[in-house]
């Protein structure tokens, strides 16, 4: 440890530069050893290495080649693959879905999911109890919510029972390319608001209660005090909720797998849906990897985003 | 904030002098939240009650109007002819051994490389962190279909270890164990190993004991989401014999569409085993989703 701060001092006071091996050598191999550490992370990086920046080199490999899983011979293909996904008229689909049902979904959620906190966030009596049963839904294991779903939205199910109710005409849900989309998004809201819910009421909890009384004594009343303390103090908790719920719809197929099939149509096809139709039951592996990428690069590009936004926020 | 706790105790004794007509309104507002947070928690627990209602149906009923909310008689029965038709027994006898390997086996490698990256000053270690940290926006949907042929090559496919060894590295561990080392006193450790214990016997005797509240943390979120994977099973498990839980219900989906009691019945008792981790490890997952943000 110590050493490798002395060396630190000696480069920046100017002194003649260690050359690169004695300097690593001094880091790694000090009277601490420091090299121990590297010995501790080995494991999993034997298995990260192998089970996942192999796989994403593959991944981006395969991309580039007409890979299939009925056919040995693979040939390199260049960019054919992107170019031919930017005239597939089912991944621009695709891709439309994927738009539209995150949008929708991680709206919903997060508005949702931004008034439960608040509501819970109440001195209220069993708060508790409430908090507690508002996170079952997120309990529910992920292949029992399409089920539970496709039956509420059955046709003579429980939600067209309530429209008929409330007096609107029941929508056959499953089976018109809107309603199938409506569907996947309210299913998806109801499990990802809670874990909405919950990181924001970390997020508020840790707003200090100063804040508050100042804002009480300046005369601000309730709603002023949610404009102009909590909303302003939440905007990191807002972006880390909205990566979150980003990349979760994103990456996931089994809602629209068991609950549509991606029908009627491939109407409800996600862009997931679609690397896995493609790759697994079209058997063209080098296709399916081409797409998967777009969606790698659609999750990288939010995660970046918003980390900035959130260094700029905090800086 | 010296103005705000000077003006505090005032102020609570002017709430405390203030006519009735201040309280009544204060049991307004709060009668009011009960109300609307009532009505909002019977909607969002609406399907686990409806699913839990029609199981206990017979198939010719589950559509009649008025709609029955509590069905009478209840049929019990279906739950044990549910358990018999689907024969759960064998798939969570699976998945226990797929879940339990795998969250032993994250762990261990988490708490290993937390310990590494956050006691020991090596150079690169901060590269290494981002490496690792880069992974969590790798999630399976990106890379399934090389890591199906990887899996395949290996000849691992129908198998346990092929269900277990390719999502057993998990950054999100380290990232919790990292985080609990880092405030760890450093001096417990330069004196363990002054009294000559070496690196793994500092860790395992000094550091390990310690940390087992975020060994639990990390454990039971880890046991959360890996009994509940469907993609990664489903991908590579074609064999019944291998089949987890989440396999099961989602074959048996795919066979009974429309015996909706038997279909409810079989989702309750597949939701069973997480609803009761939930109720005992409440406060742990709770606050593991809150603090990272993210589950995968």
């Amino acid at each position: 440890m110590s050493s490798g701060e002395t060396a630190g001092i000696a480069v920046r006071a100017g002194w003649p530069r260690e050359r690169l091996l004695t300097r690593v050598r001094r880091r790694w191999f000090g009277p601490t050893q420091p090299w121990w550490g590297f010995v501790f992370t080995v494991p999993i990086l034997v298995l990260l290495v192998c089970f996942k920046f192999w796989p994403m080199a593959y991944a981006a490999w395969l991309s580039l080649t007409n890979a299939s899983l009925t056919e040995r011979a693979w040939r390199f293909v260049g960019v054919a693959n992107y170019a031919r996904l930017a005239r597939d008229t089912a991944f621009i689909g695709a891709l439309e879905t994927t738009g539209r049902y995150v949008g929708a979904t991680i709206t919903l959620s997060m508005v949702l999911g931004l008034c439960l906190a608040v509501l819970l966030n109440q001195k209220i009596p069993a708060r508790g109890l409430f908090r507690t049963l508002m996170f079952l839904p997120a309990v529910v294991p992920i292949v029992v919510a399409p089920i539970l779903w496709q039956f509420l939205f059955h046709p003579y199910g429980l939600v067209n029972n309530a429209l008929k109710a409330l007096g609107v005409h029941p929508v056959n849900w499953l089976l018109s390319p809107r309603g199938a989309v409506e569907a996947l998004v309210v299913a998806t809201a109801w499990r990802l608001t809670p874990l909405c819910m919950v990181i924001y009421l970390a997020g508020l909890q840790s707003i200090p209660g100063e804040l508050y009384e100042a804002a009480a004594i300046d005369g601000a009343g309730a709603p002023r005090r949610f404009r102009s303390v909590t909303l302003p103090m939440l905007k990191p908790t807002f972006l880390v909720v909205m990566v979150f719920a980003i990349t979760l719809t994103v990456q996931n197929f089994v809602l629209a797998l068991v609950m549509t099939g991606g029908g009627p149509d491939s109407a409800s096809t996600t862009l997931s849906l679609f690397v896995y139709q493609t790759g697994f039951l079209g058997f063209r592996m080098g296709y399916a990897s081409a797409a998967a990428i777009v969606m790698l690069l659609i999750i990288v590009a939010f995660t970046l985003l918003s980390l900035r936004a959130l260094r700029s926020e905090e800086g | 904030m010296s103005l705000a706790s000077a003006v505090h105790p005032l102020r609570r004794l002017g709430l405390r002098r203030a006519p009735n007509r201040a309280r009544v309104r204060a049991h307004a507002v709060t009668i009011g939240l009960l109300l609307l947070l009532t009505a909002v928690t019977v909607v969002f627990l609406m399907p686990i009650f409806w699913m839990v209602s029609t199981s206990l149906k017979t198939n010719r009923h589950v559509f009649d109007l008025p709609i029955q909310w509590f069905p009478r008689p209840a049929l019990w029965s279906n739950y044990p002819a549910a358990y018999a038709t689907v024969r759960f027994t064998r798939y969570f006898v699976n998945s226990a051994i797929v879940t339990g390997c795998v969250t032993v086996l994250n762990v261990m490698l988490s708490a290993l490389a937390g310990y590494g990256l956050a006691k020991y000053r090596f150079l690169g270690r901060h590269v290494l962190l981002v490496l690792i940290l880069a992974t969590l926006m790798l999630p399976l949907e990106v890379v399934m279909v090389p890591l199906y042929l990887t899996v395949q090559r290996l000849g691992w496919l129908n198998s346990y270890q092929g269900m277990i060894v390719p999502v057993a590295a998990n950054a999100l561990g380290v990232l919790m164990m990292r985080q609990y080392f880092l405030s760890l006193p450093d001096d417990l450790i330069a004196a363990a190993r002054i009294d000559g214990a070496g690196h793994v016997s500092t860790f395992l005797r000094i550091a390990v004991p310690l940390a087992w509240p975020a060994l639990l943390t990390v454990a039971i979120l880890i046991f959360q989401s890996t009994w509940d994977d469907f993609v990664w099973p489903f991908l590579i498990i074609s064999n019944t014999s291998k089949a987890t839980v989440p396999l099961a219900v989602q074959t048996f989906q795919s066979a009974e569409t429309s015996n909706f009691p038997m279909l409810m019945a079989v989702s309750s008792i597949a939701s069973v085993p997480l609803t009761l981790l939930f109720f005992v490890f409440q406060r742990q997952i709770i606050t593991g989703v809150a603090t990272t943000g993210m589950r995968h």
